[in-house]
């Protein structure tokens, strides 16, 4: 398949993206780049000097909301693509409801909770739906430990062990690993599914 | 009675062992869990009511903090 065959399907594709910090932002802006046009973006998180150093945001975005500073960043890429915004708290009956057009869904919140809570809302009211979720991503090293697996259409990237503390905090390089991985299938997804 | 745990055989010990007994057994160091049961989705509120049967397979995976 020819690069520009790849982007005539992903132009009519779409990505919806629960939680837009490290993982979120990361994995959008590789989607973006390989030619996917249409995102739905869900977080309610502003961007703090912080998440410079994980996220894939900037200093001069620092107090936006990061669904926002996506859209931007998206745009920078992509001028022409369609990027839908929610600020809010992802509770189950949104998840189906802001979701359902979205040809794949990443799973890219930060708390466990809201991690079963999003998955377990798809997975009943969408079966159908490709659900590709980050677990396990804290630290660093341990690259060959990040694995992919599978069940039904859940797809799980990371290594579903390594939880955020003060001795491994999330750091830039694994997210990115993980982010692209999410990234990576649904792009074999959607790209499948043409 | 035999199952399979994230692939692995396991022997279990009992009659009326539910998938919340595997979880508790696991030690894991999370609270929250996606299960599959013989490959179908199984909801969090029937983890406690689910008995296993021989020859179940069962997938569990933890869900750790970030994203």
């Amino acid at each position: 398949m020819s690069e520009k065959e790849i982007h005539e399907i992903l132009k009519h594709k779409s990505v919806g993206i629960a939680g837009c910090g490290g993982i979120g932002s990361h994995c959008a802006m590789s989607l973006a780049r390989a030619g996917v046009k249409t995102f739905f973006l869900a977080d309610f998180d502003a961007i703090q000097l912080k998440d410079i150093y994980r996220q894939c945001y900037f200093r001069n975005q620092v107090g936006k909301l990061k669904i926002h500073a996506l859209k931007e960043n998206i745009l920078d890429i992509n001028p022409s693509a369609n990027i839908y915004c929610f600020d809010i708290r992802l509770c189950p009956s949104d998840v189906y409801e802001l979701f359902q057009t979205a040809d794949v869904v990443i799973e890219a919140v930060d708390d466990a909770k809201s991690k079963q809570t999003i998955i377990e809302a798809l997975q009943k009211d969408a079966p159908e739906k490709p659900i590709i979720s980050g677990v396990g991503m804290a630290g660093w090293g341990n690259t060959n430990e990040i694995n992919v697996h599978q069940s039904n259409t859940l797809y799980m990237c990371g290594d579903l062990k390594s939880h955020v503390s003060e001795d491994a905090p999330l750091m830039a390089p694994r997210i990115g690993i993980v982010a692209n991985m999410q990234a990576n299938i649904a792009l074999e997804l959607m790209l499948k599914s043409s | 009675m035999i199952v399979y745990i994230n692939e692995k055989e396991t022997k279990l010990n009992g009659d009326k062992i539910t998938i919340q007994d595997i979880i508790d057994k696991g030690a894991y160091n999370t609270h929250y869990f996606v299960v599959y049961l013989n490959g179908e989705y199984l909801p969090r509120l029937r983890h406690r009511k689910t008995e296993l049967t021989e020859g179940d397979r069962i997938t569990i995976y933890p869900l750790v903090s970030g994203g």
